[in-house]
């Protein structure tokens, strides 16, 4: 049950596009205003940094996950106490993805709906590919989710193009400055951030020392769409109304009317977006299990698919209300977990790394 | 395992069955078509709604026409706006249900006062839409406009959009009122629509949508430019696609139709005076031509261009100048121009701006170009004066 | 053996017992050891019967299979006396046997005395295999004093002319369907390749049928592990009958409480033969003209015979269509209802109002005449289905429309209801594939309820539901949705579109 590099690409694609037209362009547009898009161009160079120190660890630990290697190279307790902050940062993450899921769904699908209903049917069918398929099915959904969402982002675009006014997206730089740009690529990075799941999923992967071709190329990809999506939405609702609707894309979207007849296709585009957060999410219910059985000793991972199903799906139902959630990201993601678990570790992983493994070779040589 | 799968299946099945929390049957809403905001004498607000009935809708459908109304007028009075809408549901058997609201109305006295208040629940509510027409409605209510019973469409709200639609603007509107909104070097707009005064011929009463509602700073109505003062309005402001246009040349009037219009704008600033220089282009087509001018020469057409662009930019020139004396609000985005063009100088003239319009020094010129003399060439002889 | 023949003729009441008796022959594992004690004399008894030789004395071979055949009234026992007194027995079958074929052999035997002629035939020295020679069409001919039968194979009977499959008709391709018959259906395909790599490796299973059935496959083409992992299911199959290809497909799939078919099954030659030249495993049942075909992929189940014979610009179109025909046959009522029910939105605005203005009155939630129409129609097509050629499809035609206007003049049913219904219907009437259009139209149902209880998010869950089923798929050891899901290299040659044949390069063992 390995999956090919290929698979991988589909898959980072698809959970990372997800998330670039869903939370990162308004926030982005708050900070940046109309330069938007060159602070998403900088993150996804900054996404593409990261990415690479990511498949550089994972290349010299292409046989095991991170909860493993980080125990042989920190020793047996640093190494699980490293492996278990992760874990509990990835449950985290995705109860916190969950909920502003079933929360924008509730939002824009419906109004009395209960939160847990929506909440529920998502945990269930993550459960029910980890069970029948594990990481292959998860690929393999995402080759066919991820095509299609992308060809439905390019026809919205497509669509969208007649209420463009392009002197919106004037001046450049000068209302912004250099501060404000980066500032706002901080948001964006840190969720393209987010394939550090690659550290997890290399024993996984068929050919896992060619990995940076698919990998660099599947965070390319929705660093280009967010930034499509930014231009596009300062165009169309210029930055004060953009940087003040939650999830702008879906707001533009719904805005299209091609022909008097296609009209509100948010639902439409919606309906494939589903796809991409479940994706997202039963990818970080196979990494949060396997690494949870990993840390724990347990044997079959599938047991813990339950358990960890069960628990992401409480963590969820916890938390107060959308904003408190959207909070997450600007406290607690960006500031810390950024900084500390996508730049700062995987670079000591990688000197550690790089020490460790070069050593004996000294030794042999001389 | 086995055991645990049936579990799961039994639930989500229990689940929906139990669940239909959202679910209402289409002939279950109230579908809001068109809303109306006035004040009321007592000096509340005032909201009509005007409610789609499909039955009516369908018996007009088959021909059966004019004896009911495909839709309902009601109207409610108090101080926020949801609360309204709470009042109008109180007055229904159905849901009412916001999402193919199409347009709103302002009583000129609202608009008046100022509609900052009502603006934010329009772009709320996940139901409504964005793409909605907003009107202001000339020397009068905006219930009165719900109220006008129109034979091409049972919905008087959607009639005033295709009107606009079609001689101007279209269902940006909204939109584009709240783009202005945010921007410092611009001041929104609002179409407006009045109702016809009925003549003999006509039975119905008629909208016509001719004049520019023009609004301040704090979303309050301090004017209005109608008829080819509107569409020169927009043409600078650079939203207008197409228009017909007749001009008097001294030798007889000549009518075009102008399409693809574009406008570019060059700023200027030296020291303390601010230049704008506007250009306006079109190509057209000739579609009256009561001189003597035989436009398929190209040696009589050029001199023709010539003095209509000549004329239109005089035409222009004046309209300007009518907002910057007048109301001295920049309805046509040449702050924007600045913003764009002086990024940086630009900071030190955004808060003042509505004192900087009315003095800058704005040149307009037109090109216009005549590409498609119609069917033919030189007037058909023996029309007109014979020469 | 012989025991358990006996009480052929009250199928009933030994059925059971003739079960276990054939299991103890073939099964010699420790289950049949357990019941060998119940059963143990008969056990012998049998035993000794199977062991038994044919005799030199023709009289022993009389009574041997007299006793065998006690109560069948179609076998024929024809003692011939040669005027020597040596004695000949024939044992056939008269339905089975080309009768001048017979006779030119007794003549033979009976005038020139020609008894070396039959040397040309097979020889068999046991009872039983005489036995089930003969069952299968065989003629026994026992000589005095030869401790042997001969078995002539003069088999000839009355079988179905080779007409066009009427279920996959084809428009240009040959008009050749296979029939009943195992030999005719082989030669169909030898004809179409003919080089000694495609092998038919015979088989036989089912111990009361003992029908004989056929693995065909190319040896230069097969991947050899999908033959093996075939031989090993056939293997481990265990019945006492086997009527049609349909028993062997559900011994062998891989999951059984799967909706979708994961062996494709076909009626046309040409399939078979391209679906072997493509290194796929074919099996041929005697007497069932649906050839199994495996592994199968979703997409084959999309594609028809004819695809390959027409034009690829077209053809690439169609494919097309039919994909979103097929996407649609199982979500168009849901989507509907979700969207009239949960987001009217989405509609426009004149479309809604004549939707809502046709729904004044009408007394069911959208969900429920929704269900109801389906059902209807779907009770249509099953009547309809099983009525002869002439009336079916008038009634159910006729049936469609009167139960359709009836119940919108009557303001039962909303007239879009009928509309979305016989698009539907339509839609799902695009498959090439019969087998496939079954699990699109019963996933229609609880798409419906999900879409009527959930909205679009819950028609949404449902879909992802069933593309998880469909990834997690496997028919022998190939997935479901290649080359799609996992993307192969195939994926623009064959299987959404197809490609010019002369920019495909011909299949190839993988």
């Amino acid at each position: 049950m390995k999956i090919s590099r290929w698979q991988l690409f589909w898959m980072f694609l698809t959970l990372e596009i997800s998330m670039s037209v869903w939370l990162t362009v308004s926030p982005t547009i708050a900070i940046a205003k109309q330069d938007a898009w060159i602070s998403l161009a900088i993150s996804g160079v900054i996404g593409l940094f990261v990415t690479l120190i990511f498949i550089l660890v994972c290349r010299r630990h292409a046989s095991q996950t991170l909860v493993e290697f980080a125990q042989s190279l920190f020793g047996k307790w640093i190494g699980r106490l490293i492996g278990a902050s992760y874990i509990l940062m990835w449950f985290s993450v995705s109860a916190d993805i969950l909920r502003i899921f079933s929360l924008f769904i509730k939002q824009y699908l419906f109004h009395d709906t209960p939160l847990w209903v929506i909440a529920f049917l998502m945990i269930a069918a993550m459960a029910y590919i980890n069970y029948a398929g594990s990481v292959e099915a998860i690929a393999r959904f995402s080759e066919l989710a991820g095509p299609l969402l992308l060809i439905g982002i390019v026809i919205t675009f497509g669509l969208n193009l007649s209420n463009l006014h392009p002197s919106l997206i004037l001046p450049v730089y000068a209302d912004s400055g250099a501060f404000s740009i980066l500032k706002g690529s901080f948001v964006n990075a840190s969720f393209l951030g987010e394939s550090m799941m690659i550290m997890m999923l290399t024993p996984f992967i068929a050919d896992s020392k060619q990995l940076l071709k698919p990998a660099l190329l599947a965070i390319c990809i929705p660093s280009a769409v967010a930034v499509v999506t930014s231009v596009m939405v300062i165009m169309t609702f210029g930055t004060n109304i953009g940087s003040t609707l939650v999830f702008p894309y879906f707001s533009m979207v719904r805005f299209i009317n091609y022909l008097e007849f296609i009209q509100n296709m948010d639902v439409w585009v919606m309906f494939i977006w589903i796809f991409s957060v479940f994706v997202k999410l039963a990818s970080y219910l196979f990494i949060n299990s396997h690494g949870t059985a990993q840390l724990l000793g347990i044997k079959n991972g599938r047991i813990m698919i339950g358990i960890v199903a069960a628990i992401i799906f409480a963590l969820s139902l916890v938390p107060a209300n959308k904003i408190g959630m959207l909070d997450y990201a600007k406290l607690v993601w960006i500031p810390y977990i950024f900084p500390i678990f996508i730049v700062g570790l995987p670079i000591i992983f990688l000197i550690v790394s790089l020490i460790k493994t070069n050593d004996p070779h000294v030794k042999k040589a001389t | 395992m086995k055991r645990i799968g049936a579990l799961m299946v039994l639930l989500l099945v229990t689940l929906f069955i139990a669940g239909c929390w959202d679910r209402n049957e289409i002939n279950d809403y109230a579908f809001w078509i068109g809303t109306a905001l006035d004040v009321s004498e007592n000096g509340k607000i005032e909201k009509t709604a005007q409610i789609a009935v499909p039955a009516g809708f369908k018996s007009s459908g088959e021909g059966a026409g004019g004896g009911q109304r495909g839709n309902i007028v009601i109207s409610a009075s108090g101080s926020s706006i949801v609360d309204l809408e709470q009042q109008v549901q109180d007055k229904l058997p159905r849901k009412i249900f916001l999402g193919h609201r199409r347009s709103i109305f302002i009583g000129e006295k609202l608009a008046r006062q100022g509609i900052v208040k009502i603006m934010d629940q329009f772009t709320r509510n996940t139901d409504t839409r964005m793409r909605t027409d907003i009107f202001v409605v000339n020397n009068g209510e905006g219930r009165d406009l719900l109220n006008i019973n129109s034979p091409f469409n049972p919905f008087s709200a959607i009639v005033a959009v295709d009107q606009d639609r079609f001689c101007r603007l279209g269902d940006t509107a909204l939109r584009d009122v709240l783009l202005d909104v945010g921007r410092d070097g611009i001041r929104p707009s609002m179409p407006m629509v009045e109702i016809a005064p009925k003549n003999k011929q006509e039975k119905n009463e008629i909208i016509e949508v001719k004049s520019v509602a023009i609004f301040n700073k704090h979303l309050q109505m301090v004017g209005e430019v109608s008829g080819r003062e509107s569409l020169e309005l927009f043409w600078v402001k650079g939203v207008l696609k197409n228009e017909f246009l007749t001009e008097e040349t001294g030798e007889g009037t000549v009518s075009l139709y102008e399409s693809s219009l574009k406008k570019s704008v060059r700023t200027e600033i030296k020291g303390n005076r601010l230049k704008a220089y506007v250009k306006l282009e079109g190509t057209g087509r000739v579609l009256e031509n009561n001189t003597d001018i035989d436009i398929s020469v190209s040696s009589e057409r050029i001199p023709l261009e010539r003095k209509l662009n000549a004329i239109k930019a005089k035409q222009v020139a004046a309209t300007i100048k009518k907002l910057q004396q007048q109301y001295g609000q920049d309805a046509f985005g040449i702050g924007e121009e600045f913003h764009r063009e002086h990024p940086y100088q630009w900071k030190k003239l955004r808060n003042r701006w509505d004192e900087l319009f009315p003095k800058v020094e704005i040149s307009v010129t037109v090109k216009l170009k005549i590409q498609n003399t119609g069917g033919i060439g030189k007037r058909v002889p023996g029309i007109g004066e014979r020469g | 053996m012989v025991s358990g023949l006996a009480h052929g003729q009250n199928p009933r009441m030994t059925g059971v017992r003739a079960v276990i008796l054939f299991d103890f022959a073939i099964i010699n594992g420790s289950h049949a050891t357990k019941i060998a004690d119940l059963f143990g004399k008969v056990r012998v008894e049998m035993e000794s019967n199977r062991q038994l030789d044919v005799n030199e004395c023709i009289r022993m071979n009389h009574d041997a299979l007299l006793h065998v055949f006690r109560n069948c009234a179609d076998i024929v026992f024809r003692p011939l006396r040669l005027t020597d007194d040596s004695e000949i027995l024939l044992v056939y079958i008269e339905e089975l046997t080309d009768s001048n074929k017979l006779e030119q052999i007794i003549s033979a035997c009976m005038i020139s005395r020609d008894l070396n002629r039959l040397a040309q035939y097979e020889s068999v020295t046991r009872i039983a295999e005489v036995v089930a020679k003969v069952l299968k069409g065989g003629t026994a001919i026992f000589l005095d004093g030869r401790p042997f039968a001969y078995l002539a194979d003069l088999t000839a009977f009355k079988q179905r002319a080779i007409n066009e499959p009427s279920n996959e008709a084809a428009i240009r391709g040959p008009r050749e369907g296979f029939t009943e018959d195992l030999k005719t259906n082989l030669s169909l395909i030898r004809r179409r390749i003919s080089h000694p790599s495609l092998k038919f490796e015979k088989h036989q299973a089912g111990e009361l049928t003992n029908t004989e059935f056929v693995v065909a496959y190319i040896e230069e083409q097969v991947k050899p592990e999908l033959l093996q992992e075939v031989g090993r299911r056939l293997q481990a199959i265990s019945t006492n009958q086997l009527l049609d290809s349909g028993y062997l497909e559900e011994f062998i799939e891989d999951k059984s409480l799967s909706l979708f078919p994961q062996i494709q099954n076909t009626e046309r030659p040409d399939t078979v033969s391209a679906s072997l030249l493509a290194g796929r495993v074919a099996i041929i049942v005697d007497g069932s003209p649906n050839v199994l075909l495996l592994p199968m992929t979703f997409w084959a189940g999309l594609q028809a015979a004819e695809d390959h014979y027409e034009r690829f610009i077209y053809v690439s179109a169609v494919r097309l269509l039919r994909l979103v025909l097929a996407i649609l046959s199982c979500l168009l009522p849901s989507v509907y209802v979700a969207l009239t029910t949960f987001h009217p939105q989405m509609i426009p605005l004149a479309l809604m109002l004549s939707i809502s203005a046709s729904r004044e009155g009408i007394p069911f939630p959208t969900v429920i005449e929704t269900l109801l129409m389906e059902l209807m129609f779907e009770g249509l097509r099953e009547a309809g289905l099983r009525l002869p050629k002439a009336i079916g499809s008038a009634v159910s035609i006729v049936g469609a429309l009167v139960i359709g206007e009836a119940a919108v003049q009557a303001g039962f049913i909303s007239a879009p209801i009928v509309m979305i219904v016989a698009g539907t219907g339509i839609a799902s009437f695009a498959f090439p594939s019969y087998s496939l259009a079954l699990p699109f139209r019963m996933l229609r149902f609880p798409l419906l309820l999900a879409g009527g209880f959930l909205g679009l998010y819950g028609v949404a869950i449902g879909v992802m539901f069933i593309i998880i089923h469909l990834v997690t798929l496997k028919s022998f050891g190939m997935p479901y949705l290649k080359p799609v899901a996992p993307i192969g290299k195939n994926f623009w040659k064959d299987a959404f579109m197809r490609m010019n044949k002369r920019f495909v390069p011909a299949p190839k063992k993988q």
